[in-house]
């Protein structure tokens, strides 16, 4: 017989499920991806709730996601980038992301590897340190540096060229919290 | 004021609204309860795995030692191996004792590898390593200095990140390289480095890619882009070893291809092609999938530039796991295989290294991180213990693996870097590692 749900597992998840859908949503760019990927994590940590929960249930269920959420943009690449080609900019969630100066950011982080991604994602959305988000992705704090340097090199680049066609351009702000 | 990861200037747009707007469309869901109830499922369908024949569990195994060695894939394992054991070695074995008329040696469990007595000798590797937090930005270092030679190489498990480890004892990620995923012609993902990635000389280290191969220039020192990419029409680029000096063998599963440096710059590569050799390198060791056909061996021959006739050695075993190390003067070579039958009743281990000299006659390390370890972390997966080449005074380098769970834990319990003495049986302890699991190959003494 499946036991009940864990009390604390139920209300951790609860509590937190809704901000790592949505971290796993601009890593990976797919709602439906997301929620299958948060659900895979909130599975593994269910299984290892009893050794995890006096530790780390954050970092432990971080490293899951943001693991998984990179192999599996590595997996399903060819046909990401297939469908980029094949329609551009017009995704339902593409259009809704827009805002000031007309600036896809989903579209955006599309452009950028997946690593790339994550790092951004744990640093400017879920505002971790360098060295939280060097554990969680299991790089080192070099790697992290080098990445957020280039994913917001590319990031500029994107909103630059957008802003051209509506102006005022903007840049982007990255400055720690 | 600048920020601490890039240097862009102060900001009309924040990154973080941006970012928060883009995900505030996602509509709520409740994932928990349903998360809970699949976790339940999966264990007890884990518990029923468990439950089933020992064989399973091997087989089931097989399918996470994908990282920490030279296992490609885990289709090539058969049926039960073969016949009996009578190896004509003499050394001491380890624990377990081995049953009366077999010889062999044994690597111990992995919780019991400190009882190995340390290597003793200069080595790349000493102490307590941890590559990945150790390696330093080659981009910020500004590259290889004069006279550094490349003495291992390492892949990280969450990407195409390639590190090195030099003869300056420096450790580095080549973080300019951005070195893309291979596979072969049915999308089966394959490791960036062969066994014999690195050349003799260690001034090259030759990295497969899709349409080729690149190449890392080590006596390019000052520069923090010294590589280039070798071209070749095939998008399934999946293996890269040197077979010479100057001879890169590049291999994908519609073809072998034959690379003859250039001599000079500003010369062409010579590249021709031949028949497709599953992980092309030095020395290539095939199982017929027959238990009744014994294993062949065939040498490269860098005079014919070809590989010479399969010689097919008497040996105890039929059923290969894992790709070949060979000694630089050839003279021997280690595989991981199948341990033989009388092994696996007397001692428990499912996979053994063989190593075969030139003149046929062999001798066997088998494995004492059996499936069904108590606890059960104190395993080792399908090619966790891995040849990784010969040293200088001519032991047989291995990665001993631990258990590990490549989502939840990267990094692997126990893992060591050991020397197994092929003429005493002695087995002793190179470097006991730490941190996330990596791929690792060395440079062949």
């Amino acid at each position: 017989m499946q036991p009940a749900m864990d009390q604390d597992f139920g209300e951790y998840a609860r509590l937190h499920q809704h901000r790592l859908r949505r971290a796993a949503f601009l890593v990976c760019g797919d709602a439906n991806l997301a929620d299958d990927l948060v659900q895979q994590a909130l599975i593994k940590l269910a299984r290892h709730w009893p050794r995890v929960r006096s530790q780390n249930p954050d970092a432990y269920v971080r490293r899951i996601l943001y693991h998984e959420a990179v192999s599996s943009w590595r997996r399903n690449r060819r046909e990401q980038l297939t469908m980029i080609g094949q329609v551009p900019d017009v995704s339902t969630s593409a259009a809704q992301s827009r805002i000031a100066g007309e600036i896809d950011m989903q579209s955006a982080l599309g452009r950028l590897s997946p690593q790339q991604r994550a790092v951004i994602v744990l640093r400017y959305f879920e505002d971790r340190t360098e060295a939280d988000t060097a554990s969680i992705l299991g790089v080192s704090v070099g790697t992290v540096k080098t990445q957020a340097a280039r994913a917001l090199s590319k990031l500029r680049a994107s909103i630059v060229a957008t802003a051209h066609d509506n102006p005022p351009s903007p840049t982007i702000s990255s400055e720690p919290r | 004021m600048k920020s601490d990861t890039n240097d862009l200037e102060t900001p009309d747009v924040d990154i973080r609204a941006l970012l928060d707007h883009a995900s505030s469309t996602l509509p709520d869901r409740d994932v928990a309860a349903h998360a809970w109830a699949r976790a339940y499922a999966d264990s007890t369908r884990l518990r029923r795995l468990i439950g089933g024949a020992a064989a399973a569990s091997i087989v089931g195994l097989g399918a996470t030692a994908v990282w920490f060695g030279v296992v490609r894939r885990a289709d090539d394992l058969q049926a039960s191996p073969v016949v009996s054991v009578s190896s004509n070695s003499s050394g001491t074995p380890t624990t377990p004792t081995p049953a009366s008329g077999t010889d062999y040696d044994m690597l111990p469990r992995p919780s019991a590898m400190d009882t190995l007595a340390p290597y003793g000798l200069r080595s790349t590797f000493s102490g307590t390593v941890n590559l990945a937090a150790s390696a330093i930005s080659f981009e910020q270092v500004g590259g290889f200095q004069p006279g550094e030679l490349i003495e291992a190489a390492f892949v990280d498990a969450t990407g195409n990140e390639i590190g090195v480890v030099t003869s300056h004892r420096r450790t580095m990620w080549l973080d300019t390289l951005n070195a893309q995923e291979t596979s072969d012609s049915n999308g089966n993902r394959a490791f960036s480095l062969s066994i014999a990635s690195i050349s003799a000389d260690g001034t090259m280290l030759a990295i497969d890619q899709p349409g080729g191969v690149l190449l890392v220039d080590a006596t390019q020192s000052g520069v923090t882009r010294p590589w280039r990419m070798i071209v070749i029409d095939d998008p399934h680029i999946e293996a890269a070893a040197f077979v010479g000096p100057t001879t890169i063998l590049a291999g994908s599963d519609t073809a072998t291809y034959r690379i003859e440096l250039a001599d000079a710059p500003g010369d062409t590569d010579r590249i021709t092609s031949f028949e497709p050799v599953w992980d092309p390198g030095p020395v290539l060791v095939r199982d017929s999938g027959d238990p009744q056909r014994p294993l062949t061996i065939q040498r490269w021959n860098p005079t014919s530039g070809s590989y010479d006739p399969p010689s097919q050695p008497e040996l105890p075993v039929r059923s290969l796991f894992g790709v070949a190390a060979t000694a630089a003067d050839r003279s021997s070579v280690a595989v991981l295989v199948a341990a033989p039958e009388q092994m696996e009743r007397a001692a428990g281990a499912y996979q053994a290294i063989l190593l075969v000299r030139a003149d046929g006659t062999y001798r066997l390390l088998g494995d004492d991180g059996r499936p069904t370890a108590n606890p059960a972390n104190d395993n080792r997966s399908k090619g966790g213990i891995t040849p990784l080449g010969f040293t200088a005074d001519g032991q047989l380098l291995i990665y001993a693996g631990g258990s590990w769970d490549p989502v939840l834990d990267r990094a692997q319990d126990w893992p060591c870097l050991v020397a197994w003495n092929p003429t005493t049986g002695q087995l002793t302890r190179v470097a006991t590692l730490q941190g996330r699991a990596l791929q690792l190959v060395v440079r062949a003494a």
